[in-house]
């Protein structure tokens, strides 16, 4: 166990670094980012600039099987399984595990939630949530858990 | 044989800014009118899941349609051989070009997810007739293009003929596929004909013209260029012509589909009822559209080679419009057929019981249509004032004389 | 511990919804605590749809009865749909309808959806592919794809689809939907696929039998153990707009 948590912290630095390494200026707006940091057992890839970077690809590789082909995964016989629900689920809460909702009353978008945080920084428009539901709607189960102390 | 003189129009007359400003203000409507439904989405619409195509539609159709019958005047001199059209060619080419592109936009631009429409290109689906059309337009573009270049590069001039001919072809191809879009709704009564491909060329050869014509007259009496009886005369008898084979076509259409208990219920309301598609129909098409326009062209006196000309060209685009309008939103509007023949439906809370579905198109559809009506005329007059299409004179003096003969 | 059951799961409306919300807001109030999501959306192995299955429907109209629209209420229910501003641009996936014949001038009442067509007008004329049809039979509309020119719903001969004009929210987690896009009866694919060898039933179907009229029996039709198959051999049954030769999924008897 304190092994993975080894590994664990390693590769928050080296996310860390990575990121202070690419441009400081960026840095310092990526400090503004709001999204809230939600930590647990990883579902998918175990490296968050990885996830940063790629996670569309991910994603959209396998929507057109489970859309298309029907085929759909659960953890037991596939580890990483892309569905945009299962994100949601997880990420779209905020520390207290409240969902976030991604419009507000006013039609605007919600920059607290955890895709439009980084979306509005990046000014990258996306579609997916004309169509999927960006709140949370099964349950999740909270386990206590003090890595952030560990920190 | 006299050498053709081409020179732009010099652009700066105040009709020149006038007609700018107009298309132009067009164009921007058409633009606010999509930027808004994408915003707002088809809410705003006076579509619907009955009449799930509509005004923007009609437009596009006529557009691509008479796109492809603007080019007839610069085949009929390349792959038929009349010299007399041969200096229109140019004029012929660029309108053609201009007409598809204010079309597809109109047609891009309604769509409800437009950004996705990458995927016409990486996903084609084969045994869709859409499909193909989408690859038809760009082929035409290339077509035409490299077309009027050959007429434009005199060292090019070995592939001229050949090129001419592609492009006649492609438009032919490009037209049937357009008829056949709906020729091929196998479930809809209405549409379900083979004939849609060729009426929808004939329809093609006499709306074209008739864009033609005005851009011609108007640009000619405009720019106080010269333009002769004779030649005018010629493209009179060519319309009289197109109108009386599109008048047959619609005639044979409304015929057959009348004679088939199947779809007899839909053509008598059509023909008969008490829509405003019978109207259209009557007044638009029939008597606007192609009464009066051969009335005009063919009494003698009266079809002179000036005002007859050019109001007879202008009711024969209404009278298309009309067509189309009947043709796409009129045949959705009565109930479709949806259990087989021996029932009736006489209850539905989805509307398949009514007498007919009622279309009432918001300003935002009219927009959208005038926008690439806009456009295209945009373009016609920018593309005359950049590139040598004009012929500076069409009198009757400068044009081929053997062609008069032939 | 992440397994979950699927039913609880997957019949998520409002109420549960809420339930969870309520849920995870109190165990917010515990400091320090992490979330783990144990939604488990399938519980299929990541296998594809097989061709083995098809899907399908018969529908008995004299069971029927007029006036009843549970199964549009069902329908409306499962994939959240609510009336639009103007009712002829309302999303509908199933209708109930009344139809006399023209001989006997006897009245019945049937619901109409999607026919799941074997061989489908809308798939066939879709420019993307975003109609399409799965290998067990399903059609249906991959929203990613769909450019919403709507001319698959030009094609259909039951009008069975409808576009989506304004923008959706509060969609269904297990049902995406949006504007822009066509959209129509996908025989509930969410609950075939949480077990294709035993699925619930479409939620029209699940409906109609609580009313206890069953007038629908869902299943798969190569299954020759399957009570559809069993009774589409039993009763003599018809596909609608037979004359087009469609091969539809769903069959009606008693018309």
């Amino acid at each position: 166990m304190s092994k993975l948590i080894k590994l664990f912290l390693f590769s928050t630095l080296l996310a860390l670094a990575s990121s202070v390494s690419t441009e400081s200026a960026k840095e310092t707006s990526l400090g503004k980012l709001t999204y809230p940091a939600v930590q647990g057992k990883r579902c998918v890839i175990n490296d968050t600039m990885e996830m940063r970077k790629n996670h569309m690809n991910y994603i959209t590789h396998q929507r057109a099987e489970t859309t298309r082909l029907g085929k759909r995964w659960n953890k037991k016989t596939h580890k990483n399984n892309f569905s945009i629900e299962k994100c949601i689920n997880c990420h779209a809460r905020d520390e207290k595990g409240k969902p976030v909702k991604l419009k507000l009353g006013s039609g605007k978008l919600n920059a607290e939630h955890f895709c439009q945080s980084c979306h509005n920084y990046t000014a990258v428009t996306i579609d997916c949530f004309s169509c999927h539901s960006a709140t949370p709607t099964g349950k999740v189960k909270i386990i206590s858990k003090s890595k952030k102390k560990s920190k | 044989m006299k050498k053709v003189r081409y020179l732009e129009l010099e652009g700066k007359s105040a009709s020149f800014n006038f007609l700018a400003a107009l298309f132009a203000g067009m164009a921007a409507l058409g633009a606010w009118a999509f930027f808004h439904l994408e915003h707002s989405g088809h809410a705003d619409t006076g579509m619907n899941n009955q009449i799930v195509w509509g005004l923007p539609h009609v437009f596009a159709i006529m557009l691509i349609v008479a796109a492809s019958g603007a080019l007839n005047l610069a085949s009929i001199g390349t792959v038929f051989n009349k010299g007399l059209y041969k200096p229109l060619a140019r004029i012929s080419a660029w309108l053609s070009i201009s007409l598809l592109m204010g079309g597809v936009i109109v047609l891009v631009l309604d769509l409800g997810n437009p950004f996705h429409i990458d995927y016409m290109f990486t996903s084609f689906n084969e045994t869709s007739i859409f499909a193909w059309n989408i690859l038809l337009y760009p082929g035409f573009f290339l077509f035409t293009g490299i077309y009027l270049w050959t007429m434009m590069d005199t060292s090019k001039r070995n592939y001229y003929k050949s090129a001419g001919t592609a492009a006649f072809i492609w438009r032919l191809i490009l037209t049937s596929g357009t008829g056949l879009i709906f020729g091929l709704l196998v479930g809809r009564i209405g549409f379900n004909a083979a004939i849609m491909a060729p009426m929808f060329i004939v329809v093609s050869f006499s709306v074209g013209l008739a864009f033609f014509i005005i851009t011609l007259m108007a640009t000619y009496k405009w720019s106080n260029r010269p333009l002769g009886c004779v030649l005018l005369k010629r493209l009179k008898n060519l319309l009289v012509i197109f109108i009386a084979a599109a008048f047959y076509f619609a005639v044979i259409f409304h015929l057959t589909k009348y004679y088939s208990m199947a779809s007899q219920d839909l053509e008598s309301w059509l023909l008969f009822g008490d829509s405003v598609h019978t109207k259209l129909l009557w007044i638009g098409q029939v008597v606007i559209g192609t009464l009066i326009p051969l009335a005009l062209l063919l009494i003698p006196r009266v079809g002179e080679c000036n005002t007859a000309i050019f109001s007879a060209a202008v009711l024969v685009i209404i009278g298309t419009f009309c067509q189309f309008f009947v043709t796409i939103i009129g045949t959705q509007a009565f109930p479709q057929q949806v259990i087989g023949s021996d029932y009736q439906v006489i209850a539905s809370k989805f509307g398949d019981a009514d007498p007919y579905h009622v279309y009432s198109p918001s300003s935002w559809e009219v927009m959208l249509g005038l926008g690439g009506l806009g456009l295209t005329f945009l373009m016609v007059l920018y593309g005359f004032k950049i590139m040598r299409f004009l012929p500076e004179s069409l009198a009757d003096k400068d044009l081929d004389p053997h062609a008069k003969s032939a | 511990m992440s397994e979950l059951n699927e039913n609880q799961q997957t019949t998520t409306n409002r109420r549960t919804f809420l339930k969870a919300g309520v849920a995870t807001a109190s165990m917010g109030l515990i400091p320090g605590v992490n979330l783990i999501g144990l939604s488990q959306a399938a519980i299929t192995d990541g296998s594809a749809a097989s061709d083995k299955q098809r899907w399908g429907m018969l529908i008995d109209t004299n069971k029927c009865e007029s006036g009843c629209t549970a199964c549009v209420d069902a329908c409306n229910k499962e994939f959240n749909i609510k009336p639009s501003k103007k009712p002829s641009q309302t999303v509908q996936f199933i209708r109930k309808v009344t139809v006399r014949h023209k001989l006997t001038k006897v009245e019945t009442s049937l619901p109409l959806m999607c026919q799941h067509c074997e061989n489908p007008p809308c798939v066939d004329v879709c420019p993307t592919g975003a109609s399409m049809k799965r290998a067990d039979g399903i059609v249906k509309v991959d929203m990613h794809r769909c450019i919403g020119c709507r001319y698959c719903m030009m094609a259909c001969p039951y009008k069975a689809r409808s576009f989506i004009h304004e923008e959706v929210t509060e969609q269904m987690a297990y049902a995406p939907r949006g504007k822009g896009s066509v959209d129509s009866c996908n025989l509930c694919v969410h609950r075939i696929d949480e077990n294709r060898e035993n699925p619930r039933n479409p939620a029209c179907v699940d409906a109609c039998n609580s009313k206890g009229h069953k007038a629908m029996i869902f299943g798969d039709i190569n299954d020759l153990k399957s009570n559809l198959n069993k009774a589409l051999k039993k009763h003599q049954s018809r596909e609608l707009r037979s004359e087009l030769g469609l091969n539809t999924g769903v069959r009606y008897r008693g018309i």
